[in-house]
Formats: structure tokens, sequence, C-alpha cells
């Protein structure tokens, strides 16, 4: 039909898109009368809007009555074939409701845990990502050895700002600071409250960091000394709905601060606040405090006292900077060239911190990389678990499915069409797992923020690549699972299954068998994990740890009342409830390093241990055992001046015996103004006590009298009434000598305990999840059993009759099951002895490993399993033989 | 009776199939359909009557007349079957017998 030229003909997508909806019998007539009414157009108005016309006509024909329909047994295409799947593949499902149900189900959980982990791991790499420049922020830190110990401190000494700024390289640098000595309160109006999250830091911080603003300028938001920067949830506590900029907060009831700046609340960000203050205030404030001989922390090289950040001028100098760094920084920037301690500082990339830093006095509490990376495994495992059910319980019933497969043989379908059958099935299944799945996600989410201290959301609609990529991944996990099982169905030989009763192979049974095993391992091993964090937790929690934590308060503004104090003293001393009121170093808080030298030896022996100021009442409110010498004592007039004490661990560092400790003298450089020069002598000796944290060992310390710190109260009271009794008598007497500072406070014990949230999550994430993957696993096993009961009906039957027991049957059933669980419970022990060594390495004081974990997990495993498979056995065994054997 | 009922526009295709008699095919049928009526007429509808009117048993059609102006697709033919033509017929009295029926006052007005 040659002889036509491209203008004779419509545009050939139009009458593509006519051929795609239009059925054939039509076809011809319309195609040809819309042809012919286009080349008449084509004269009359020209190509153009002939082709427009030509185009709507093809719509205007859009209609049922042309429309391809469903029996058409003419054409045979994809779609069709496409649709029948389904339809099979809804049958199938509807037959077997059990099984579908289970397959579901277990896919739901397995989905919704994916991407609930997902969620977590995703948001944890992300961190400080939402800066622009994160990639050329750096934070200084420094590595030291010292007594064989490695250390690596975030915190770095003021004044080195303004030696990087002479860097080449760098292009502004800011540091941040936190008062943590100190609690602080902000008032406004009437609403007075102590906040503990202030931070102080350098103006220019907003041309580093990209915060996002909601009222005020960066530019010139922290220039001035007494201005203030609030997070909103903060703007909201003190101002509600008014917009604050330009209102005052008056703070630690002296300076009046400007607020200039409202930004939204910081995540994911290490560098956590609630309030930002320039640090020049806090300057000013300690010059011009009279005890402080005009203490200028710009100046002082000795104090590691702030977090630095520098931001280079562009990434690519990162190795220069690195090199300047170490070598000035060996001799700590030419002020201690003999010293025989290198200083090796280097530059922290400001995404890896919260991950990967392990330095000491952060900012806040970091992440942990390869938690996350076990959580991202954890959440692999738990969906795999959910896979494997499929592909058991589908290869299992594949029996009942063996006469469909032979006759859609003989039918002339070829192998690739029942791949495809089954696997359209698959993701059938995985799309209802996926839509039952993200019902739950929602369902668990909130409760998996309040655990994780997170508001981790799923953003469908933010970020369209999430519901992509959902979907995506739905199909993906449906061809997983269904490709091993359609592959095995497809290869059913069509003679075979059509003359009889077609036993699955032998092979299947032991992928089955050893898939389970799998399942099993995995929950054994989160099992164990379960175990094993809550015993340590438990551990750390009740551990003696040398000192007596019961019955203490902290007051949060102790240290307000500085000139009071001995007044605030004596007032309680006369209260039965109090025992004793100590003023300095609190137990579970960290302590001050300081460089001491024995008198006489030269400058490179000092050693830096931690440094504890307290008062006279410390041994006796911690109940602490002396081990030589004696305490603090009033009657040594010299005492207050020159006195010291030891604890067993700084005694040891020295190589001393407790007696040979005694007497010795050390000197040191310190004092509020950090310049004045001290010469102690040793009078006592503690017994260790673990005034930190447990992930560490005893610190060497040193204890000596000084007038500064927290205030501490022992209470002495049989019961809680007499506990409250006792606080609101102390809150009267704080109020009569300090009505302007709250009486706020905290116990001791709680404190410290507060200290092991981090495992308290980790052990409910652990709980969790193994909960999960232990249901799935169990439903899983719970469907087989249902297969084998289902097989050995007639056995049982036959077993009754001659005069079997019930409980003898169900033994013979889940016999079977029993070996795979204690199969994969014995190599789970290996597998989880291994991660919770891991796991106990960072703790100085753990649990030992006993085989009583590993038992009990066994024992879990196998009732929980027993549990899946009896209701099934039961029931079969005390079904009426006559019943099951009738129609033999 | 829904199955034998006659629309307006049905009736008006069944017509003009009648008319063109040997040529009477979608387009054809439009195009006198539009000169007698001096109505805009689109092709779908007609195709879709002609295929209503098929399936009522009104008209018969076969292919036939494949051209280059067409692009080498058939025509699809239609022709009046006997209750096609039955069903004009009855449509025809129908409107006579009423015609009749006004009284011719109406025509002529009130005298």
């Amino acid at each position: 039909m040659g002889g036509t030229f491209m203008s004779d003909r419509p545009p050939e997508w139009m009458t593509k898109f006519l051929r795609l909806y239009c059925k054939s019998e039509l076809l011809d007539a319309i195609e040809g009368d819309l042809h012919e009414l286009f080349l008449r157009r084509t004269k009359k108005i020209g190509r153009r809007r002939a082709s427009f016309l030509y185009f709507l006509n093809t719509i205007l024909f859009f209609q049922p009555f042309t429309w391809k329909s469903k029996n058409q047994s003419s054409r045979l295409n994809q779609f069709d074939m496409f649709r029948n799947y389904l339809k099979i593949a809804t049958r199938s499902l509807l037959k077997a409701k059990m099984v579908s149900m289970i397959n579901i189900v277990g896919l739901a959980f397995g989905i919704a845990s994916f991407i609930m982990m997902m969620a977590y791991v995703i948001d944890e790499l992300n961190y400080e990502r939402f800066n622009s420049r994160a990639d050329r922020i750096f934070r200084v830190v420094y590595t030291y050895e010292a007594s064989g110990e490695r250390r690596t401190v975030a915190k770095t000494a003021f004044p080195l700002k303004y030696e990087f700024l002479k860097y080449p390289q760098v292009e502004k640098v800011v540091r941040f600071f936190r008062n943590r000595m100190d609690a602080a309160t902000l008032k406004y109006g009437d609403q007075l409250f102590t906040e503990d999250n202030i931070l102080f830091t350098d103006p220019e911080i907003f041309e580093v960091f990209d915060y996002e603003w909601i009222s005020g300028n960066p530019e010139t938001a922290l220039t001035a000394m007494n201005s203030i920067v609030l997070t909103q949830s903060m703007a909201v506590k003190y101002f509600g709905d008014e917009n604050p900029v330009g209102e005052t907060l008056l703070y630690k009831n002296s300076d009046q601060l400007d607020v200039t700046g409202v930004i939204a609340d910081v995540k994911n960000s290490h560098i956590d606040f609630d309030f930002l203050v320039p640090t020049e205030l806090q300057r000013q404030r300690w010059m011009n405090e009279a005890s402080n001989n005009g203490y200028d922390f710009e100046k002082d090289w000795k104090w590691s006292g702030a977090w630095t950040y520098v931001l280079l001028k562009n990434g690519s100098v990162k190795p220069e900077f690195d090199k300047q760094l170490l070598n000035d920084g060996i001799d700590y920037f030419g002020r201690l060239p003999n010293s025989k301690i290198d200083y090796l500082y280097q530059a922290q990339p400001l995404p890896d911190i919260h991950l990967k830093s392990d330095a000491i006095a952060d900012i806040g509490v970091n992440g942990n990389l390869s938690q996350v990376y076990a959580f991202g495994a954890i959440a692999i495992l738990i969906l795999i678990i959910a896979c494997i059910n499929f592909i058991n319980l589908t290869t299992a019933q594949s029996a009942y499915r063996a006469k469909e497969i032979g006759l859609r043989k003989v039918m002339g379908a070829h192998r690739i069409h029942l791949i495809w059958q089954f696997i359209t099935e698959s993701v059938l299944v995985t799309t209802l797992g996926m839509g039952l799945g993200l019902v739950l996600l929602e369902v668990m989410l909130p409760f998996f923020n309040m655990f994780m201290e997170k508001e981790l959301s799923i953003p469908y609609l933010q970020i369209p690549k999430v519901s992509l990529l959902i979907l995506l991944g739905t199909i993906a996990v449906g061809f997983l699972s269904g490709f091993y099982p359609s592959f095995y169905l497809s290869r059913f030989k069509p003679v075979k299954t059509l003359k009889g009763n077609y036993e699955s192979e032998r092979s299947n049974v032991g992928l089955r068998k050893s898939l389970v095993i799998g399942q099993f391992i995995v929950s054994n091993v989160l099992i164990i994990g379960i175990i094993v964090v809550q015993m340590q937790l438990d551990y750390l929690k009740g551990k003696d740890l040398g000192f007596d934590k019961k019955q203490v308060i902290i007051l949060k503004h102790g240290t307000k009342i500085d000139d009071k104090l001995d007044l605030f003293q004596q007032a309680l001393h006369s209260n039965p409830g109090v025992e004793v009121v100590n003023q300095g170093y609190v137990a579970g808080t960290g302590d001050w390093n300081q460089s001491f030298r024995v008198n006489g030896e030269d400058l490179e022996a000092a050693k830096g241990m931690g440094f504890k100021h307290v008062s006279y009442g410390f041994v006796e409110m911690y109940d602490l055992e002396i081990v030589a010498g004696r305490n603090f004592s009033r009657q040594h007039i010299t005492d207050s001046a020159n006195a010291i004490m030891l604890n067993e661990a700084a005694v040891r560092n020295f190589g001393w015996t407790n007696d040979e400790a005694l007497g010795q003298t050390f000197t040191y450089i310190g004092g509020s103004d950090n310049k004045t020069r001290y010469v102690t002598k040793v009078v006592g000796v503690l017994k260790d006590a673990n005034f930190e944290s447990l992930y560490e060992q005893v610190h060497p310390s040193v204890f000596k009298l000084s007038n500064w710190g927290d205030v501490a109260i022992k209470l002495n009271a049989s019961n809680k009434a007499e506990l409250f009794t006792t606080i609101e008598s102390i809150e009267a007497e704080w109020n009569k000598i300090s009505p302007q500072w709250p009486f706020e406070f905290s116990f001791l014990d709680q404190q410290i305990e507060a200290q092991y949230k981090k495992e308290e999550r980790l052990g409910q994430m652990i709980q969790f999840f193994a909960f999960i993957a232990i249901l799935i696993a169990c439903l899983g096993l719970f469907g087989l059993a249902t297969f084998t009961v289902q097989k050995k009906t007639k056995e049982i039957g036959v077993r009754k009759v001659l005069g079997a027991s019930i409980a003898s049957i169900v033994l013979v059933i889940a016999k079977g099951f029993l070996v795979l669980v204690v199969v994969s419970f014995i190599i789970s022990i290996p597998l989880g002895y291994y991660l919770a060594l891991n796991w106990l390495a960072d703790f100085a004081f753990s649990i030992s490993l006993s085989p009583f974990i590993f038992i009990s997990s066994g024992i879990i495993s196998v009732v929980v399993a027993v549990l899946a498979v009896s209701s099934q056995s039961v029931k079969a065994a005390r079904l009426n033989p006559v019943k099951t054997l009738r129609y033999e | 009776m829904k199955g034998t009922y006659l629309g307006e526009f049905e009736e008006l295709v069944l017509l003009t199939v009648g008319i063109l008699y040997d040529d009477a095919y979608g387009l054809s049928i439009t195009d006198e359909l539009e000169k007698r009526t001096k109505r805009h007429v689109t092709i779908s509808s007609v195709h879709k009557a002609l295929v209503r009117l098929e399936k009522k048993g009104f008209l018969q059609s076969e292919m036939g007349g494949a051209t280059e102006q067409r692009g080498g697709r058939k025509k699809k033919l239609y022709a009046l079957t006997a209750s096609g033509k039955n069903a004009l017929g009855r449509s025809m009295e129908l409107r006579t017998e009423m015609w009749e029926a006004v009284p011719k006052v109406v025509w002529e007005g009130p005298s």
C-alpha cells in the first residue's frame, strides 16, 4: 500500500492511542472513517487543525461501546494473562485462608519493622546534613597518652581560636561552651525557670551553621554581649504566641538579655541547645567576679573548656590543615616546647561526630555506628524471616497446586509463564502485606519515637521518592520470596502430577528445614541479646559502687548561696532529718582533670588525675572508708589550705603503698584564676569508690577541701512521708535565705541510674524486635505444623486405633520441629556469645556470660516453638479415628 | 420494551442508512445527516448509534471498500434489516396516527 506521503496520514501516535482501546471489530471502520475525515479536513483547514480534530475524535471515541471486551478469546496478550494470574492468585489466597493470613501478617510485621528501622538508620546517618557547609566544617579535638591510656578530648582551650584564624585555610572559627558547673535561671515577667541547656557561642555561628530562622536577623543576632537566641519551643515556653524578638529575659537574676532571634528546634545535630548566648557574656561575668582576680579565659591556655569548630575555605585543603594542626599541636602551639607528652590535634569532619567520635567531654551523648548498623541488620533479618515463611509455606503446599501446574503445562504454558504466575502471586501477597504493614507502622511509630526519643515520621508525600521506594521495595520483596517457589513449582512434570498423588520431593523438605533453622537462629540470638542486656543493666544498677547513694539530694542552685551557705548549714543542723550537708563534687558527675607533681620531681613526671573539691562532710555523706591516715578535720587548721586525700587508684598510679602515700607533698597550678600555685600534703587514703560511670575504671583521684561547687544533702528518713516532710522543711529554710532562686533538687540515685538510659533503650529495642522476629518465625512454624498434621491425618488415625495416647502423637509431630529448634539453638550459642562479648567490652564492669543465659534462651525458644506447634498437633491427635479413616 | 425502542437520533440514522442504500457507512451517514438536519453531528455518536442499532437487529453490516483515502481501511457498510424497516414503518404509522388525532382547530386556529 505504498504511495502515501507522510502528510496524508494522521499522526501515528494518535492512531496508536485509538488502537490501544478500540476493539478489533470496530477498529477498521472507525480508523478508516477518521482517516477519510482527516484527509478531507487537511485540504480544507490545513494539517495542523485537522490533526487536532483527529485527536479530539480519537478521544471522543473512547466510550464503552468501543472498548475491548473482557472475554476476548481471540487476542491473547500479556495483559489478559496477567489478569488471569491475578484472578488465580486471589482464588488460591482465599482457598488457603490460614496460610495467606500467616504470610500477610508475617510480611506486614516484617515490612513495618523494616521501614521503621530504616527510618531510624537514615535519621542517624543524616546528622548535621542540614548544614550546607557540612563538608567544610571540622571540630578540632586532641589525643594524648597518659598513664598508658589514650584519650581523645573533644574540648580545647579558648585562645586556640585565634591561632586557627591565622591559618590560611581557615575561614571561620566558632566555639561552644556550656557552664555545667552552675545551673542558670531565666525569667520573663513571673515566668521563672531553671535552664540547663544554654550554650555559649561566638557571633559567627550563623555564618557557619545553617539554622532555620523564624524571626530575627542572623547577622547581628549575637554580636551584642547581652543578647540571646531561643529555639522555637523555648520561645513558646516563655512567650506563648507573642513574637519574643525585642523582649528581654533576666539571666541568673542579674543580666538583662535582649531576645534577638528565634530559630526552629534543632534536630539531627550533636550540637544540642535550647538557648544561645554570646561567650563574651560569660567572660565578662567571670572577669567581674571579685574572687577571680580578673580571670579571662580568652588568655587561658591551660583550660580546655570550649568545643571548637572551624570552617575551612574549601574541603580540599583538609589534608594541609591536618598537617599543620598536627605539627603545631605536638608542642601545644609552642607553649610546651619541652613536654614529654605529645598532643595530637586533629580535625573531625562534622558529619562523623555523631556516630564515629569517641571523644570524652562531648557536647551530648553521641550515637554509636555499630549499633546503627546492628539495627539495620536486624531489620533486614526480620524481613528475611518473613520471606522465609512465604517460601516455606508455598513450597509446602505445592502438592495442592501440582495438578493446576500440570494442567497449565498440558494446555501449553511454558515454564516462564508459570514462573510469572507464581511471582505475581507473591507480589500480590507482599502488596497486601505492605498495606497492612503501613497501618502497623503508623501504630508502632509513636511508641518507637517515645522509646528512642526521636521524632521520626515517614515522609510519604514530602519526599515522593520514599513512596516510590516503598513500592519498589514491596515488589522486590515479592520477587525475592516468590523466586524460589516459582522455580520450584514450575519444574513439576505434568505427567507425574496428573497421574495421581504427587508427593513433594525430598530435597525441598531439606531446604525448608534449613530455612526454619535460619529463622530460629536469628530469634535465638535476639533472645540471648535480651537476656544479656537486661542482666547487664540490672548489674549496673545494683552494683556496689563503693559509696552510699541513697537519700542524697542535690540542690540545683546550691552554688548561688555561696556567702550564705554557713547560715543555711546551721539552720539545717538542728533538723533531725538532715544527716550532713556537703558542698563540692557530687558523685555520678565528671570531675576536673588536673596535673599533679610530687614535690621535688621534675615537671615531666606530673600526672593527670581527677580533682574533686569537697567539704568536711564528704566522707560521711557517701559513707566512704578510710584505709590509711585520717579524714579532713576542722581541728587541723592547715587542712583547709593544703590537705588532700587520695584514693587507692591514685596511690597505685604512683606505685606507692597506702602508708607510703601519707605525708607526700604535691604541687599543682589552679585556683579560680588558674594561675595560683598550691602545695599540698596527703593526709589520708580513701578506699576506691566508683563515682564515675561503670563504663570506666575508678579514676585516680585527689580530694581537696574547698568551698565551692554543688550543694548536696544527705537525709535520714525511715519512710517516704518522713522524707517529704524533711524536704519541705529544707525548702522553707531555703526560701528564707535565698528567695530569688527556686528550690530545685534531684535524687542522686535517680541521677546515677539515668546514666544507663542508653542501655535501657537498647534493651527495649532488642526486646521489641526479638518479639517480632519470634512472632513471625512462630507463625511460620504454626503454618508448617498445620501442613504436617494435614498430611498425617491418616497416620494419626492408625496410631490411635493401635492404642497410641494423645501425648505420644503430639510428640511424634512436634519432634520434627523441636529437632530444628534445638539445632538452631546450638548454632546460635557461639554467635550470641561472640556478639554479647563484643557489646560487654564497652563496659569496665560487666557480667560474665554464664551458661544460664544460653540455657534459658534455649528453653524460651523451645517453649515458644512447642506452643506454636502443639495446638495443631493436639487438635489432630484428638480427632476421632473413625472420621479420619472412614474413606480408607 | 427497551430493546425495540427507537430514539429520535437513532431513527434519523436508520433513515439515513436507507437513503444512502449501498454506501452507508459511518462517515457518509454523518455527512448526510449534517446536510439534511443542518446540525453538527459528531462521528463518534453516529458510530455509537450504529453499533446499538445493529445490536437491536435493525441493521446488518458487512466489511468492504478499502481505499487509498481511508489509509487502506475497510468500510463497515450498513443495510436495513426487515425488523429495521418494520421499526421505521411503525414509527411512521404512529406519527401519522397521532397527526390525525390532533383536532383541526389546533392547526387552523379558532375561527
